[in-house]
């Protein structure tokens, strides 16, 4: 969240966090990470019950009782809510860049890419490294060369329909595929209406990892995330279609460990009586 | 899923004091456009 001011700052957005930490290890923990955006503190919770989000699942009388359920808001100039990302899952967390590009602000590295004589495709990230539990995005982007269209989702007629896929993992979730709008297609040799692409054309997959226990053995290997796809595809120009094809794809991700330290031991939050 | 404000409703009052003790509202932390408000669990663990 640090690191994502600046360009949250360029969208007209401040950033802040509510917790029911205390000032003071709020204050610590703020001077151990260099955390410049305001952290709230509301150790009673009154903030977080105001606003509905008190995880009541949590048992009254352990330490984690106040906690709220976990998950960003974000609003306008006059505090109405304009998104929301909330996770099923309590330890998931939509990453920032993620976040932004929701916003509408292009947050990517590229991960690879494969050329055919017909059309390009790339795979890309929301961010080049990922901790357990993150929620990010892959984008597959299938670019056809000149003259070149590819089908889209729902096509029909007996044609190839779009589709990215990512394989599953044991710890690892993924999201339906989100594509553009496709446009009416316009065809010399048919009078049927297809639909599809004849530009760049970005494919966004959400996936969402595990808790680092779910990944111990993937953090321990120490060789990072590798995720892999498929891409289904088919495409024509204005004489000839190419066979279908399946792509497979990849991306590569540093995996780093979550932060465990905890606040000096006079700080911390303990189990109620 | 469905906890908290909805899009398009108003949130509650925000009034607390950050990490260096300084009272903070929407007002003082949102920018132009408005502001990002992460609820977490904690910082201390």
């Amino acid at each position: 969240m640090e690191r994502s001011q600046d360009a949250l700052a360029a969208q007209g957005l401040g950033l802040c966090s509510i917790s029911y930490d205390s000032v003071e290890i709020l204050r610590d923990f703020a001077a151990r990470r260099q955390i410049t955006f305001p952290m709230l503190a509301d150790p009673d919770s009154a903030i977080i019950r105001r606003f509905g989000l008190l995880n009541e699942t949590v048992e009254p009388t352990s330490r984690d009782y106040g906690v709220p359920h976990p998950g960003l808001l974000v609003v306008d100039a006059g505090g109405i809510v304009r998104e929301r990302f909330f996770e099923e899952r309590y330890y998931n967390r939509m990453t920032m860049p993620t976040v932004l590009t929701r916003l509408g602000r292009a947050f990517e590295v590229e991960r690879g890419s494969i050329a055919r004589e017909h059309l390009r495709v790339g795979t890309r990230a929301t961010q080049a490294a990922v901790h357990p539990g993150n929620r990010f995005t892959l984008f597959v982007d299938v670019i056809p060369l000149d003259g070149v269209h590819v089908y889209g989702p729902a096509v029909g007629g007996g044609y190839q329909a779009l589709e990215g896929t990512v394989d599953p993992l044991p710890y690892l979730t993924f999201h339906p595929a989100r594509y553009p709008d496709v446009t009416s297609l316009r065809l010399a040799w048919t009078d049927e209406v297809l639909t599809g692409y004849e530009a760049a054309t970005r494919i966004a997959i959400d996936v969402s990892l595990g808790t680092r226990l779910e990944m111990a053995a993937v953090l321990e290997a120490g060789r990072g995330l590798t995720i892999t796809g498929t891409l289904r595809v088919q495409a024509c120009d204005d004489r000839m279609c190419w066979a279908p094809e399946a792509i497979p794809l990849a991306w590569h991700l540093d995996l780093i460990p979550p932060d465990l330290e905890r606040s000096p031991e006079s700080l911390q939050h303990k189990p109620k009586a | 899923m469905h906890r908290g404000p909805a899009v398009g409703e108003t949130i509650p009052a925000l009034q607390a004091p950050d990490q260096h003790g300084r009272v903070q509202s929407l007002a003082t932390i949102r920018g132009p456009n408005g502001a990002v408000i992460a609820f977490v669990r904690s910082a201390d663990w």
